[in-house]
């Protein structure tokens, strides 16, 4: 079994860059840089993971978290100083990143999968 | 002159022989008065006439003036001849009826006297008579008559001058008087004795009575300015009192205004000293009560005479600028230079644009005073010639130091929260800024990542990698900084914070430009020291004192910051030294001040230290310069605060 993992975050480099990263064989990553089309496809996706990111011009992550299936695990990803998001995240992941915790996420997750 | 003299004698001679005719006895005394009669007052004529008036025998002098009296009337009767014509002082015809009275005597050996005036035609002018008659047989009465005109005239104008004199001494309340200083005798007027009641009897009057009116201390002036007065021949002036009570506010308080000349014979000598003494008293009571006015609002009153540079200050002045004494006008020193050293020139110079083509000058004078430094408003007006050059200067004075401090205060308050504001619109935009940097160094580092994973990398590829993610670090560092000034915005709060974290978040923010400048920067602590503090602010301060320290020592060879943290006693003590030479004495105290600053124009606003200062105070710390070290060094000091630290 893999990880189906979901990654929202208007900067599509930074989705690129999540994809290249941290893809392989038991993690599948799907990315979307618009929020509203992200939405249409999770029902279809069924994501066990998924990463919002805060401040993205059309939905900010607090409203994008709260229309998300709200069993699924959920990970701030943001470039604010100070956020305050009002969802209640499993954590907060912030910009640039630590790709180390985001491996470690990631590794935890699928240990739980499994 | 010795004919008429012997010609006065041959007449006496006929006059004694026909007395002797007459059986006449004289005594010794009549002898001796006839003889006087002619020996003192020569020109006069003698006319011996019977109690009728009939003229028994005259002298010439009395022949030459019987002569013109009786111009007109040929009668040898005395009454008849005299009562025509004379006149008393009042101007008034006397009529016969007096003139027994005025100048005959009825009988014994008593003396009448009659000055008496007629009009000659001969000298077109009033002639005065001063007739003495005295009885000298029961039927027979010698009368002496002399022409007094010169005396009379004389008298008169100098009656009427006295009279103006005395009615002018009333007015102006000023009594006069004369010393002679050879027999020491004293002559004053009349407006002296209502001056003074106490002087009643004009025989007694001398120096000494009059300097014993006025207070004991006010005496040894008054001999002083006797002396003076001798001494230097001009006209000396002195204000003296007298009181009965112990205070010259006392009603029964009087003052006077003396002055006094010395009078010099022909040859130079000095004989004596004129003087005369005003009653001032009302004019004081006025001035009084205007002092005391003036000295209840502390209101200071000047005057400044620019050509003679003389300086009449009042009492409330003298205060006003902290001199302990009232000093003579020549002993108050230039008014300048109570000025705080670094305005001199400032006020100096408004003062003399102010000379040259303004009314008045007004100017608030920040001036040193023993009890520190003090602020004095000055209000004055410029009196100039008919050429419009300045003359004098009058103004009022008052301390404003209250005031100004006030004005600072708020001052400070004001660019406090203009800082603040600053500080907030700084966190705004940094919370937006943040966050579009630290995308993009989301890419990059997580690119850099991939590509290490990626690609065989040689050993100078792997720095250069290495070389990117460090310096993606050092932006988020920087940007992470900024979180603080974001956060500023909100209302401070104080907490428990160590000193240890704070100077390496300002290391962080201040570290290009210390870099950038070469400046060597080390921070030495010994352990973990908290202390209660709003970070933000204290890290503000920090900065500041970092910013500061490199901004005077850069360009100098091997420069260095050396921040040290230690406990003392009850206090936390944090130093910022610098490899500087120290701050020089003469600005050490102005460098806290607003808008103090060495710096280049534009390059600092001077706000710096000051609201450093504030912070601090507001933490109960303080800051201030510790010039034992060599180099520079501003040290701060915070409550030690044990619980904070035993926590830790």
């Amino acid at each position: 079994m893999s990880l189906n993992v979901m990654f929202v975050d208007d900067e599509e480099a930074l989705c690129e860059c999540f994809k290249d990263l941290f893809e392989n064989d038991s993690i599948k990553i799907t990315t979307f840089s618009d929020p509203k089309i992200a939405l249409e496809n999770v029902s279809a996706l069924k994501p066990d993971l998924i990463f919002v990111d805060y401040r993205i011009p059309s939905m900010n992550g607090d409203e994008l978290a709260s229309k998300l299936p709200p069993a699924t695990p959920k990970y701030l990803i943001t470039g604010e100083l100070e956020p305050k998001p009002n969802y209640n995240f499993n954590g907060i992941l912030p910009k640039p990143f630590d790709y180390k915790k985001l491996e470690q996420v990631l590794a935890e997750h699928l240990k739980a999968k499994k | 002159m010795v004919i008429l003299v012997i010609s006065g004698l041959l007449i006496l001679l006929g006059l004694l022989g026909l007395i002797k005719f007459l059986s006449f006895q004289k005594t010794w005394k009549e002898q001796k008065l006839s003889c006087d009669i002619m020996k003192h007052h020569l020109p006069s004529g003698l006319i011996l006439v019977d109690r009728s008036g009939k003229i028994l025998s005259k002298n010439y002098f009395a022949i030459k003036f019987l002569k013109e009296l009786s111009s007109n009337s040929e009668g040898d009767n005395f009454f008849d001849i005299v009562a025509e014509k004379l006149f008393d002082s009042s101007e008034n015809i006397l009529e016969r009826s007096h003139l027994p009275s005025k100048i005959l005597i009825e009988s014994g050996l008593e003396e009448e006297s009659l000055i008496a005036g007629y009009d000659s035609e001969l000298l077109n002018s009033v002639v005065w008579l001063h007739f003495i008659s005295k009885s000298i047989t029961k039927n027979n009465i010698l009368i002496h008559l002399m022409d007094v005109s010169e005396q009379v005239e004389k008298m008169q104008s100098s009656m009427v001058n006295e009279l103006r004199l005395s009615s002018a001494q009333e007015f102006a309340n000023i009594g006069s008087f004369e010393v002679n200083l050879l027999n020491m005798k004293i002559q004053a007027s009349e407006q002296l004795f209502k001056i003074f009641p106490t002087l009643s009897d004009p025989m007694s009057l001398n120096l000494q009575s009059i300097k014993d009116v006025f207070v004991a201390e006010d005496r040894i002036r008054f001999a002083k300015l006797v002396q003076e007065c001798i001494d230097s021949k001009s006209v000396k002036a002195i204000r003296l009192s007298s009181f009965e009570g112990s205070s010259p506010l006392d009603q029964s308080a009087r003052w006077f205004d003396l002055r006094m000349q010395a009078i010099a014979d022909d040859a130079g000598k000095i004989v004596g000293i004129s003087g005369s003494i005003q009653d001032v008293t009302e004019q004081v009571r006025i001035q009084q009560e205007y002092e005391l006015v003036l000295k209840s609002v502390e209101i200071g009153v000047f005057k400044w005479c620019l050509r003679t540079n003389e300086h009449i200050w009042d009492i409330t002045m003298i205060r006003l600028f902290d001199m302990n004494s009232i000093p003579q006008n020549s002993d108050i020193p230039p008014w300048e230079a109570f000025i705080v050293p670094d305005e001199r020139v400032h006020v100096i110079n408004k003062l003399n644009t102010a000379l040259q083509k303004e009314d008045r000058f007004d100017v608030e004078i920040p001036i040193a005073t023993k009890n520190g430094d003090r602020f004095v408003a000055c209000r004055s007006f410029i009196e100039r010639d008919d050429s419009g050059s300045a003359i004098s200067l009058r103004g009022i004075c008052w301390d404003v130091t209250k005031q100004k401090q006030l004005e600072v205060a708020l001052e400070n308050e004001k660019l406090k929260s203009l800082q603040t504001a600053k500080l907030a619109s700084l966190g705004e935009m940094a919370a937006g800024i943040a966050h579009e940097i630290n995308n993009p160094l989301a890419i990059i580092s997580g690119s850099s990542v991939y590509l290490k994973m990626k690609l065989e990398l040689d050993e100078k590829a792997k720095a250069k990698m290495q070389m990117i993610d460090n310096s993606v670090e050092r932006i988020s560092k920087i940007v992470l900084g900024l979180r603080k000034f974001s956060r500023s915005s909100a209302v401070s709060k104080k907490g428990r914070f160590e000193l240890g974290h704070i100077l390496s978040d300002c290391l962080v923010l201040t570290e290009p430009k210390v870099k950038q400048n070469g400046v060597l920067i080390s921070v030495e602590m010994d352990k973990s020291i908290y202390i209660l503090c709003d970070e933000i602010e204290i890290e503000q301060v920090f900065i500041n004192l970092i910013n500061n320290a490199v901004d005077a020592i850069k360009g100098s060879v091997k420069p260095w910051i050396k921040i040290k943290a230690f406990v003392d006693g009850g206090e936390v003590v944090l130093r910022f030294i610098d490899s500087g030479n120290g701050i020089p004495k003469s600005i050490a105290n102005k460098i806290f001040q607003p808008f103090y600053t060495t710096k280049v124009v534009g390059s600092g606003t001077g706000l710096g230290l000051s609201i450093s200062k504030g912070i601090i105070e507001e933490h109960g710390g303080s800051i201030a310069i510790n010039d034992s070290l060599g180099n520079t060094c501003f040290e701060l000091r915070f409550k030690y605060e044990e619980e904070l630290n035993y926590v830790a």
